[in-house]
């Protein structure tokens, strides 16, 4: 995609990978492994609770729409359902932005723009899939120009169904993210590691 | 309105002898002109009957051949024209009008996306809906098969 | 305790101001922005009214990635937050809290404010060259012209208040309006040449156009990301909070209270958050002005305006 590099102007420095952020002091210490058996990662684990809490608590979107979802998305920001409770903004650039609602049709097209300006997003970032459309390209499915949802693009987080989504659903997505991001980097170890056993297991399924 | 159409029938046919030209039930003057002299055509509809606001530029797929649809209007003299042009399929070359009426320029970049028809003397010939890389041939003809690659979902495990 | 303790001490209460103040803003600007919108705001996060939503932001700033364009300029790119942060702390030094509360009683107090607060630009400017990002370079160059030209009529308006307290100390210019009365009573045209020029300064809504958002994504704090741009965010919110402490000390007599000293303090900052109220206020109800538009105004409106007031001022003096 030449037109993509020209648009881009600037390279990712480095992926960070949110799946290395282990809980540290969570494993056994050799010398005393009973005090870190009953008390796992006080400290860093306090830490990983606040960043948590402020990461869910404070996630501003992009100001971006792509088809008639973003009505639905703007009605959300605006006075009835108000975004704002969540301590959600409508941010211009997607560097300072954490959210990226993806809101309607992705076409071929726009697809590497929607690429270019998630990866412009400064880590951590989360996306929300909102609607039919681009979660698996909807009533478009069978379209010559429409990707069959946006997960194919960029890895999404939370899927939000409808055609278009009323408001309530979408701040239920709103809320389902914020518990997902709640519990981050705070399974333990062997937990986690059977969970990424089980999305392997996922990817080969789909 | 009926007058206005008289007029311009007959200077049409006064001036292109060749052409087919009838009244539709809607009040339209309608053309039929071979692709050769569209330019001529659009040209003298311009500047001799002040034809000058081209609504839209359409392409249709009759499988045996293509069909580009002109709608143009005047707005001085409330009339309103349409030009048929056929255009062969496999060699779909047919000259631009966009130097005549510059509101033709998406609306035939459009119908190059759509139907692969090419048009002589456009000023800006990139794709307009299409990306620009895409190489999957023109959707909206009768034989257009989707062979887009099946994409892998992407993952990210938090 | 030595001096250089006390200097110390002074720096810090004046950084944790800051970062007090930045965080209270954004959370008192969202907040009120909810009431003139009839929403609610952020509600989600402490009692009353979501007043913990500032830390929510502190941290989520804090802990985001640090994103370097690979174009950038590395050097101008990486300082251009601290130039823009510096002047606004030093401003600081000569803003009157109370009887004693300042940081060090300037008899040209004024003069350094003024040369500190011209510095801001060069910050903006080296942000929106070091990014080698066209919006960046577009809102830094407006921010040039449009700073430049409100800085004019910004000075020429204090000159009235210093013709008539004949002092360049802020600290002598509270005290004569505690001798005579507030400023505003005979500076009134001087008052409102000087709020019109501080909302430019500021860049704030109706002059928001180094920022103009559906124009220009963020101005010259595009590329920024995480602390850098929460360093831009800051001394933003500071610079609201300096001009509308230097508008009160100028035009709405300062810390002159009868309460003592902390009470002095605390109509001080009474008067100077209720400024940055009306700034707030007017950043939500006015649409953005045009580039000529803010011109217009800025050399064929204020300037006058302004000199007028000097003239009409040296007048009243001689009669």
């Amino acid at each position: 995609m030449d037109v993509s590099k020209k648009l881009r102007g600037t390279v990712r420095i480095q992926e960070a990978p949110m799946t290395d952020v282990k809980v540290m002091g969570s494993q056994e210490s050799e010398i005393a492994p009973g005090v870190w058996q009953h008390a796992p990662g006080v400290v860093t684990t306090s830490l990983q609770t606040a960043l948590n809490w402020g990461r869910q608590n404070s996630m501003w979107y992009l100001t971006f729409g792509l088809a008639c979802c973003a009505i639905e998305m703007m009605a959300t920001g605006g006075s009835r359902y108000d975004f704002d409770r969540f301590g959600m903004v409508p941010w211009p650039s997607p560097r300072q932005a954490d959210l990226m609602i993806v809101s309607g049709t992705v076409t071929e097209k726009m697809a590497p723009r929607v690429r270019t300006l998630w990866e412009q997003m400064a880590e951590p970032r989360y996306v929300i899939a909102m609607g039919a459309c681009a979660t698996n390209g909807g009533p478009y499915h069978q379209g010559y120009n429409v990707v069959d949802g946006v997960d194919k693009v960029i890895p999404v987080d939370v899927y939000v169904p409808g055609c278009p989504p009323r408001p309530e659903a979408l701040l239920y997505g709103v809320v389902q993210l914020q518990r997902k991001i709640n519990v981050a980097g705070k399974q333990e170890p062997e937990k986690q590691k059977q969970e990424k056993v089980e999305s392997e297991a996922v990817k080969e399924d789909v | 309105m009926s007058e206005i159409n008289e007029k311009v029938k007959g200077r049409l046919i006064e001036q292109f002898p060749g052409v087919e030209v009838s009244e539709t039930e809607f009040g339209q003057v309608e053309v039929k002109a071979p692709k050769e002299i569209i330019a001529d055509l659009a040209r003298f509809v311009r500047e001799e009957l002040d034809f000058d606001y081209l609504t839209m530029v359409a392409g249709v797929d009759y499988i045996e051949y293509l069909q580009l649809v002109y709608h143009i209007r005047s707005l001085k003299d409330y009339a309103e024209l349409i030009i048929k042009v056929d255009v062969d399929s496999e060699n779909a070359v047919v000259a631009s009008v966009a130097p005549i009426w510059t509101g033709a320029n998406w609306h035939e970049r459009e119908a190059m996306d759509m139907f692969g028809i090419q048009f002589e003397g456009h000023p800006d010939p990139r794709p307009i809906l299409l990306p620009e890389d895409w190489q999957g041939g023109h959707p909206l003809r009768k034989d257009f098969i989707d062979k887009r690659p099946k994409r892998e979902r992407q993952f990210r495990t938090r | 305790m030595p001096e250089w303790v006390m200097a110390i001490i002074k720096i810090l209460i004046v950084l944790a101001f800051i970062g007090l103040n930045g965080m209270f803003l954004i959370w008192a600007e969202r907040k009120v922005a909810g009431f003139i919108q009839a929403r609610i705001g952020p509600a989600r996060v402490g009692r009353p009214q979501g007043f913990f939503q500032l830390f929510a932001d502190a941290i989520k700033m804090f802990s985001k990635e640090d994103v370097r364009p690979a174009a950038a300029d590395k050097w101008v790119w990486w300082f251009a937050p601290v130039v823009f942060f510096t002047p606004v702390a030093m401003a600081f030094l000569v803003l009157p809290f109370g009887p004693n509360v300042i940081g060090l009683d300037m008899n040209i107090g004024l003069i350094y404010l003024a040369a500190v607060a011209s510095f801001a630009l060069l910050g903006v400017f080296m942000a929106g060259w070091g990014s080698n990002n066209k919006y960046s370079l577009l809102g830094a160059m407006r921010a040039g012209a449009q700073m430049i030209s409100y800085e004019i009529p910004l000075i020429l308006a204090t000159i009235g208040v210093i013709m008539i307290t004949g002092t360049l100390s802020t600290q002598g210019i509270v005290e004569y309006q505690v001798a005579h009365g507030w400023n505003i009573k005979t500076q009134f045209l001087a008052f409102v040449v000087f709020f019109i020029a501080m909302l430019a300064e500021l860049n704030r809504t109706p002059f928001d156009l180094v920022i103009a958002e559906s124009e220009l994504t963020s101005g010259f704090f595009t590329e920024y990301s995480g602390i850098r741009w929460g360093m831009f965010m800051f001394a933003e919110y500071t610079n609201i909070f300096v001009m509308s402490a230097l508008a009160v000390t100028l035009f709405f007599g300062g810390w002159a209270s009868p309460f003592g000293l902390v009470g002095s303090v605390l109509i001080f900052l009474i008067k100077t958050y209720a400024i940055v109220f009306l700034i707030i206020w007017i950043r939500w109800s006015v649409p953005r002005v045009r580039i000529d538009q803010l011109m217009t105004l800025g050399w064929k409106f204020l300037l006058p305006l302004s000199l007028f007031n000097i003239v009409f001022t040296g007048l009243i003096l001689l009669i």
